[in-house]
């Protein structure tokens, strides 16, 4: 789904500390025409977001180092990623938890495991595509 | 031998004087009477015939004699054993009474009458001193009586000599004071025989009937000894008024003697069988004291041990009457509540009040079921420590009722299960966390699992199969989801069991779509396993709920439905209205619930045991179809019979209802 216009594609943040979620969820978004920076930890993800500024942060919440919450709370924090918005993605499925990610500042919470189709359809409407 | 006897006496009493004090003869044939019996007359008559034969009086006269001796001894031994009852042991003062008077006295007039009469008729006795000689005969066949028999009668008796020192040194005492004082005043003209009658009276009272017997005996021969020979207190001027003395004198001394012995006697009968009465009595109060004792000890014993195993089991036991509204407690139950005695008001009020107020009205409620139910009952209930610390008290118990069958009585136990219903629930959230934990880890590969799968299906992301991949990749995605719902069933059961269950989404369900929807999605299922599954839907039916939960709801227990059904057979889902309720009903035709299994079903982890090994599965369907039916303010039942299938009927207040919405509460109690 490139844009026909030449527009330069979307860049998405994934951060996730398992290998393989990692690779399905960039092999499903990179197909629908994003570009996919990947981080396997918090450090790692906070790393990536001082050098490029992403179109969305997809972000697993358990993480070690700094996890997908408190990520979340940074990227808000900063004024230059402020306006980034948020998706957590993660097992962690229990209502109070949910509540948690949007209190720090998610725009969407992704319960795994997910269906890529579901994937691409949240990926999709956050970014309003 | 008897013959003997009577010859040698009525001899004896013959050379002593024709006339004397005594005639020993007559005591002789009454003692052999008395303790041969009657049969013993003929020696009598024989021994008395033969000793007045010698002595030169016509026969006539001699058998006269004869006949009235004989006709005394058995008119007396009679006297004695028919009137009297007689005894010859003479200890009792009848038995002395009976034979001075009916044998002493009345027995010998006979003797005395023909015996006189006889001699008269013979010409021996003048007719002037025919007085005088019928009272010597009267009074010497008297002492006879008094004298003789007395001494047979008692040492014919079978007896003891008592050979103690002490006693043969006092016998013989006694015996040589009599002798010797007896031989000093008889002897002499002076009127001192009354001191005779100290010995005599020790003779008896100490000795008994036989000492009595024994001195008069030995006082009577010295008496007559000297009476005889014209010397002693008794000598008169005529023969006839020194017989009459001394007659007089033996007669009383042996009476009162005898009289004194048997007195004694008696009363030392009585002292005895008063003593052995009460030595009786004593050791009767002895031994009851002793069992009264030993029961006792026994009883502190038993007391003591139950009082310690109700202290191990933390089981305290209680008694309610009823009439009197008494309440009694163990020990231990004042330990499990906390409180003394006397802080207890001892009533049923007073319990209740004890009750923690959240607990009180259910466990009014299940004592009241239990008066108007007589029988065992039980129930949970928590109480309040005066310092404030909450036990957990199962209560068991069982009422008592009278003839009519009101209930009087109350009886049973607490048993503080504080420590186990803690430990049940520390235990409990640790399995919670425990399966919080697990099902949060399996989620992440389940990701990949899921995802992969779907992409090779949908052939993204460069992914190629043939067809039969494709089948494969299916098969892996089928499998993943039903893991997947596993492990969401198994979170969810811990969130119900922490109370974490919440908040609930409140979606407008359109049930008739949904169910439609169910029921599509689990047709290739029942195909599979030749099952007709059908469904009865009114038209449309809309319930406030939570979209996806009752997805899962209805997919389970139709699962279970069709999981649980034989071959060949159907299942009905129906969707109706009541009132304002939305009823489900899943009815099939499979194998039924046990009756004994049909409560239980609800509770976690729960797998009928015929269907275990057979049927895979968590056992968590029903309760978290339970848990979402009460969330929502419904309810959820099961009808079944073993062998001709189950209905489960889920019901969910219509949207719009009044009332009836109830939050679905933690069952964690608060301590």
């Amino acid at each position: 789904m490139r844009s026909a216009t030449g527009e330069a594609p979307p860049v998405v943040l994934v951060a996730d500390d398992d290998e393989d979620v990692l690779q399905l969820v960039a092999a499903v978004l990179e197909e629908e025409g994003y570009e996919i920076e990947t981080a396997r930890d918090g450090l790692e993800a906070l790393d990536r977001l001082s050098t490029r500024r992403p179109d969305l942060a997809l972000l697993d919440v358990r993480m070690p180092g700094v996890d997908g919450v408190e990520l979340s709370r940074r990227i808000r924090r900063n004024p230059r990623t402020r306006d980034v918005p948020v998706i957590l993605l993660s097992a962690l499925v229990h209502a109070k938890y949910v509540a948690r990610g949007f209190a720090a500042g998610a725009t969407d919470y992704i319960r795994k495991p997910f269906s890529p189709n579901e994937l691409i359809a949240r990926v999709g409407a956050t970014l309003d595509r | 031998m008897y013959f003997g006897a009577a010859k040698f006496g009525l001899t004896l009493g013959y050379e002593n004087s024709s006339i004397t004090a005594v005639w020993p003869p007559t005591g002789i044939a009454l003692a052999a009477l008395l303790l041969g019996g009657y049969r013993m007359w003929p020696a009598v008559a024989l021994g008395a015939f033969l000793a007045n034969s010698w002595t030169g009086v016509p026969l006539p006269a001699v058998l006269g004699i004869a006949a009235g001796n004989t006709l005394e001894a058995v008119a007396g031994a009679f006297l004695l054993r028919r009137v009297a009852k007689f005894q010859s042991a003479l200890e009792r003062v009848r038995d002395v009474a009976a034979l001075a008077v009916l044998a002493g006295a009345l027995s010998t007039i006979a003797s005395a009458t023909i015996g006189v009469a006889s001699l008269w008729l013979a010409g021996r006795v003048p007719g002037g001193e025919l007085a005088s000689a019928w009272r010597v005969w009267w009074l010497g066949d008297m002492g006879g009586d008094l004298l003789v028999a007395p001494a047979l009668l008692l040492f014919a008796r079978p007896f003891r000599l008592d050979l103690r020192p002490a006693r043969i040194a006092e016998v013989a005492a006694s015996g040589s004071a009599l002798i010797v004082i007896g031989l000093l005043v008889l002897s002499r003209p002076t009127p001192f025989a009354f001191t005779l009658f100290p010995l005599l009276m020790w003779a008896a009272l100490r000795f008994g009937p036989r000492g009595a017997a024994l001195a008069t005996v030995m006082v009577a021969g010295i008496a007559v000894y000297f009476t005889s020979r014209g010397l002693g207190p008794f000598v008169r001027g005529s023969p006839d008024d020194s017989l009459l003395g001394s007659q007089m004198f033996m007669g009383f001394t042996a009476t009162t003697a005898l009289l004194l012995a048997a007195i004694t006697a008696e009363r030392e009968r009585a002292r005895r069988a008063l003593r052995s009465a009460h030595d009786a009595l004593e050791l009767k109060v002895r031994e009851r004291t002793a069992d009264l004792a030993n029961a006792n000890e026994a009883l502190t014993k038993s007391e003591l041990q139950l009082a310690e195993a109700q202290g191990v089991a933390r089981i305290g036991s209680w008694e309610w009457d009823i009439v009197a509204d008494e309440v009694h407690w163990s020990d231990e139950l004042y330990r499990i509540y906390g409180l003394d005695p006397e802080q207890f008001g001892a009533s049923y009020e007073a319990f209740l009040a004890r009750v923690h107020p959240d607990d009180r009205q259910a466990a009014d409620e299940a004592v009241r079921t239990a008066l108007a139910d007589p029988g065992h009952f039980d129930f949970d209930h928590r109480v309040i420590r005066p310092d404030g610390q909450v036990r957990i008290l199962h209560a068991r118990g069982r009422v008592v009722v009278d003839e009519g069958g009101t209930p009087v009585r109350m009886f049973g136990t607490g048993h503080d299960v504080t420590e186990r219903e803690l430990e049940e629930r520390e235990a409990d959230r640790l399995k919670d966390e425990f399966f919080a934990l697990v099902s949060h880890e399996l989620r992440t590969p389940l990701s990949s699992v899921k995802g992969y799968v779907e992409l090779l299906l949908d052939g993204r992301a460069g992914a190629e199969t043939n067809a039969r991949g494709r089948e494969f990749a299916l098969t892996i995605a089928r499998n993943a989801s039903r893991l997947e719902s596993l492990v969401d069933d198994l979170l969810f059961a811990a969130q119900l069991q922490s109370g974490e269950f919440g908040p609930h989404p409140e979606d407008t369900v359109d049930l008739s779509e949904l169910l439609t929807g169910r029921v599509e999605a689990a047709a290739r299922d029942a195909a599979e396993r030749t099952i007709e599954l059908a469904l009865t839907s009114e038209s449309s039916c809309t319930c406030t709920g939570d979209r996806d939960r009752f997805s899962e709801v209805f997919d389970n227990l139709i699962s279970n439905a069709l999981t649980y059904t034989p071959k060949g057979g159907r299942v009905d889902v129906t969707l109706e209205t009541s009132d304002d309720t939305a009823v489900v009903s899943i009815r099939d035709t499979g194998i039924g619930i046990a009756q004994a299994d049909r409560k239980r079903v609800f509770g976690r982890f729960f797998r009928a045991p015929a269907v275990r090994e057979r049927i895979p599965g968590l056992g968590l369907g029903l309760p978290i179809a339970k848990a979402i039916a009460e969330a929502y303010g419904g309810r959820i039942e099961i009808e079944s019979e073993e062998g001709a299938g189950s209905t489960v009927r889920f019901e969910i207040p219509l949207a719009g209802a009044v009332g009836g919405r109830a939050t679905a509460t933690g069952t964690a109690v608060d301590l």
